[in-house]
């Protein structure tokens, strides 16, 4: 009884059945439909291979990057936090690692000398024995105790490398040195060369880092510097005080 | 579990055609019953719950599904259309060769319906036994035979709904 077929509507069976009809001049392509069907399958994997490492790249770089920047743009004084617990120190680099000789050079950013050497002597050196290869300089800083906005002026700068702007920053700091030696008032005259967000985020830094220049300072006593600028060659291991007034002449008769 | 690719080419050289011809019905476009077909069977690759006995049954359910599911698509563009005052395209061959008013209709009143009852109107239209559609559409076979009914109430309805009294009527 269950299955006993019922009788139905003839008009709907008639509507389905004529109007529905089976083309009976017509064989689908089976080739055509397979291929279609691999070529999906292809393209599915394709798509895995290329799509699922490009994924996890972009994932991964978002974990990272999207809090980093939302909480420098929240709250620059957590991002310094953590750039105090890692802090980035190679901008004080200038040059390749692997080049055969490497200059330190000590610096009091309220030192006269120092400002002539940076915008005199400095890109001198830096075209023809940096840019070749021949030459790492690493900055470092000498606060002299009776320069009394020394020191402040070594953190502007340092903070400023921790953002990529260590050089415009060291520039503009000798460039204005006659200026803010008189008030301390660096941070307006770095304004010009740094960008908001940026000079925003030296400001909350600068109060905290005082540990680099401190480093800086017992390797200049360790190697009984007294005057700055001072320069100390290092090759193969062994360091050498550049005696006398640094001129760029005097320098290459220790380079050659 | 995944298919190999061998089972699925077994399964496509066994049921294309059929199936192929069976959405060609529904949607009145050859050309749109390959391209459909090849969907079923791209969805029976990825659907290990398909294969195995039943997998004829899957297919033919599936392919009605996605014929209904186009005829549905192309009534809703025919509104859009329609609301935005946008005048039809001229037809496609395809077109010009398998339509007229009444297969229009038709398939306009199919794509009104339920699709429950539009498959079982279309399964039955295929020639199946009330067996046969209760085990496609798993339904309890006792009840297949009033569904049907009941979806003929409905398709009559429709269509006096939307094209007024059928002339052929019976």
């Amino acid at each position: 009884m269950a299955n006993q077929e019922i009788e139905t509507d003839p008009w709907v069976d008639h509507q389905l059945t004529e109007f529905l009809h089976p083309d009976d001049n017509w064989t689908p392509n089976r080739s055509k439909a397979l291929a279609n069907l691999y070529h999906r399958r292809r393209s599915r994997l394709r798509r895995i291979w290329i799509g699922v490492p490009l994924a996890t790249t972009l994932s991964v770089s978002a974990l990272f990057i999207i809090p980093t920047t939302r909480a420098c743009a929240q709250d620059p004084v957590a991002c310094v936090e953590g750039f105090l617990t890692n802090p980035k120190t190679d901008f004080k680099q200038l040059g390749s690692a692997t080049a055969p000789t490497t200059v330190e050079i000590y610096l009091d950013y309220e030192c006269p000398p120092c400002a002539a050497f940076f915008a005199n002597v400095l890109p001198a050196l830096e075209t023809e024995y940096v840019k070749t290869g021949k030459l790492e300089l690493i900055f470092r800083d000498m606060p002299i105790a009776r320069h009394s906005h020394a020191r402040l002026a070594a953190r502007y700068a340092n903070a400023a490398g921790r953002f990529g702007y260590y050089q415009a920053a060291a520039k503009q700091i000798f460039a204005t040195q006659s200026t803010w030696s008189k008030t301390g008032d660096i941070e307006s005259q770095l304004a010009p060369v740094l960008p908001p967000a940026i000079l925003q985020k030296v400001h909350a830094l600068v109060q905290k880092d005082d540990a680099a220049i401190d480093a800086d300072l017992a390797l200049a006593e360790e190697n009984h510097l007294t005057r700055t600028p001072s320069l100390v060659i290092v090759t193969n291991g062994k360091r050498q005080l550049i005696p006398g007034d640094n001129t760029l002449a005097a320098i290459k008769s220790y380079l050659q | 579990m995944r298919a190999r690719g061998d089972d699925i080419e077994e399964a496509f050289q066994l049921h294309y055609e059929r199936i192929a011809c069976i959405i060609a019905r529904v949607v009145g476009d050859r050309a749109c019953a390959e391209e459909l077909a090849v969907d079923v069977f791209w969805t029976f690759w990825h659907t290990p719950n398909a294969h195995g006995e039943n997998a004829g049954g899957w297919l033919y359910r599936t392919a009605i599904n996605r014929g209904l599911q186009e005829l549905r698509r192309r009534a809703r563009h025919v509104r859009f259309e329609r609301f935005f005052r946008i005048g039809p395209g001229p037809p496609t061959p395809e077109q010009l060769h398998a339509s007229s008013e009444e297969q229009t209709n038709v398939r306009g009143v199919l794509a009104a319906m339920k699709p429950r009852e539009a498959e079982l109107l279309l399964l039955r239209g295929n020639g199946l036994s009330y067996e046969e559609v209760a085990s496609t559409l798993k339904l309890n076979p006792a009840s297949v035979g009033t569904l049907i009914r009941r979806a003929q109430q409905t398709f009559r309805k429709e269509y006096t709904r939307l094209y007024g009294e059928p002339r052929n009527r019976d």
